[in-house]
């Protein structure tokens, strides 16, 4: 588990990244981080990697459980860097480092340092994203390849957290979709995946929790199953007054709305709807959702 | 805890990263140095030839690992991905400071010394054919590696490099040799109008300076600067951010 407190970040001093925030990240879970540009997401990654200090408030994260899947009392701060944090974590950032390894030779290099790596699971995400050829040099694939290449490589690592920044920038239709299974495949009842994004739609269906960053602030840290509960997501020909709509927009088949769910009726959890609707109603997501910062 | 596994798995990997810059600056550094032997020659009367090697030898090996050890260690840390990479590695702070000592101050010197010992076999090799009865003389040179002083200078000197290579991200050589030079500029200066004011009544200073207790006190404070560099380098490692 992640625990984020008090969290403030400045990169210059009269202009807060993050202020005072509080969240927490569970294991088993898939994380989405959205928000707009520039509003902290890749700086609230960094700072729970430990690749960014924090100004204010800390962030202590907890990888080990006991055999009834209890914490136990082992815990970390990033900034730390202690060898067994760091053999559980991986950061897969919005661009790769510059390297003049081929495949093979990143897979050796590399792997070595990741106890439980497995070389079984790097080729078959490779083959997933249909890269034969691991003499390949890194340099010369294309940026889509290349962070195919890193993502499979991320996943083989089998740490307890992983960080994707934008992982499906730059992928092409396919792979997007293969991403999505590798991702659903790799996931155990032991990882963190915190996914930052802007393409909300080719995550959502492996998503189980949103986070939304608002302007230095958390606005919205819920459960999909929580969401769907208390929004609900579809699709209207016509929408009145009293339907208490809290985002609307044209759609070819009608009007696609999210509005509150008095009912408890069912409905898929459209993230990009989501994100609008929060960012028009933010007093009443913080009512509903009970966000304290 | 200090792994001697993940360091060795650490330093295999940077060398294979670094391997072919590694080897074009070695083979530029004996081109460059075979070159000087050719130009450098004195025909003596004798049809002997003079080279002062020893000089040309100390002069290139301390200016080549001044510059080495400023831009080959921490190399991984220059760009912001390859950074946050390596600083993510799981290998302790210790482990990769270690390393990066290691091909500092170890593996620079090396090869140093195999380029511009090849680079000057070549010379001689071009200055043989080239004269009939040619006969190497060794000019006479201060400068041979004989003197251990010679290479706490060396060392020194690579000392600011090192603490430079962690310390700045861009621009490192120029940036730590400005600012060392500038240093020295300024305690010169320092000095200077320091020698120059002196009383007459203050006569015994000069004396004192004359003295192998100045030596010492210069030779003690060229070991705490290399000292202070290195762990300097070490604590700036450890705050080192993406």
């Amino acid at each position: 588990m992640i625990e984020v407190k008090n969290l403030s970040f400045y990169y210059k001093r009269n202009k807060l990244v993050l202020d005072d925030i509080d969240c927490m990240f569970r294991k088993g879970r898939i994380y989405g981080l959205l928000g707009k540009n520039g509003v902290g997401k890749t700086t609230l990654l960094h700072l729970i990697a430990g690749l960014k200090f924090p100004k204010l408030g800390n962030v202590t994260i907890n990888l080990s459980y006991n055999a009834n899947g209890i914490e136990n009392e082992i815990s970390y701060t990033p900034q730390e860097r202690k060898v067994e944090f760091l053999q559980d974590v991986f950061f897969l950032n919005e661009e790769m480092p510059e390297s003049d390894f081929t495949i093979e030779q990143m897979e050796k290099y590399n792997a070595c340092f990741y106890p439980n790596f497995s070389a079984e699971d790097f080729n078959n995400y490779l083959q997933e994203f249909e890269i034969d050829n691991k003499k390949q040099e890194l340099k010369k694939l294309s940026f889509g390849t290349k962070k195919k290449v890193y993502i499979a490589f991320g996943l083989a690592c089998n740490t307890k957290l992983i960080f994707l920044d934008e992982p499906t920038n730059g992928l092409d239709i396919p792979s997007k979709s293969s991403f999505r299974k590798i991702v659903m495949k790799a996931m155990t009842e032991e990882k963190t995946i915190i996914i930052s994004t802007h393409q909300a739609r080719d995550l959502q269906n492996v998503l189980d929790s949103i986070v939304i960053l608002d302007k230095t602030k958390v606005l919205l840290n819920a459960d999909a199953e929580e969401i769907t509960k208390k929004l609900w997501f579809g699709i209207e020909e016509k929408v009145s007054v009293a339907d208490k709509v809290l985002y609307q927009e044209d759609n070819v088949a009608g009007l696609a709305i999210v509005r509150e769910n008095k009912g408890e009726e069912e409905s898929n959890l459209d993230v990009e709807m989501l994100f609008n609707a929060a960012f028009l109603n933010k007093n009443l997501f913080n009512e509903l959702f009970n966000n304290k910062k | 805890m200090f792994s001697f596994k993940r360091f060795l798995a650490l330093l295999k990997r940077d060398l294979m990263i670094n391997k072919y810059p590694l080897m074009g600056y070695m083979l530029i550094m004996a081109g460059v140095v075979a070159v000087m032997m050719v130009f450098t020659k004195i025909p003596l009367p004798t049809n002997s030839v003079i080279n002062d090697v020893f000089t040309m030898f100390y002069l290139f090996f301390n200016i080549g690992c001044m510059i080495m050890a400023c831009t080959y260690p921490f190399k991984s840390y220059d760009k912001k991905y390859n950074r946050a990479e390596m600083i993510l590695l799981p290998a302790s702070i210790e482990e990769k400071f270690a390393v990066n000592f290691v091909l500092a101050f170890i593996l620079v010197p090396v090869i140093q010394f195999v380029s511009l010992f090849v680079g000057m076999e070549i010379g001689h090799l071009i200055n043989w054919i080239r004269f009939d009865n040619y006969t190497l003389l060794y000019g006479y040179s201060l400068y041979d590696f004989s003197k251990y002083y010679n290479w706490v200078m060396v060392y020194v000197f690579m000392g600011f490099s090192f603490f430079g290579a962690v310390f700045f991200q861009k621009n490192k050589l120029i940036k730590t040799w400005a600012i060392v030079f500038g240093l020295m500029l300024l305690v010169s200066i320092g000095f200077a109008i320091f020698i120059v004011n002196m009383d007459y009544e203050a006569q015994s200073l000069r004396t004192f300076f004359n003295t192998t207790a100045l030596k010492i006190v210069v030779q003690i404070a060229m070991h705490v600067v290399f000292v202070l560099c290195v762990v300097g380098a070490y604590f700036q490692l450890r705050k080192e951010r993406s």
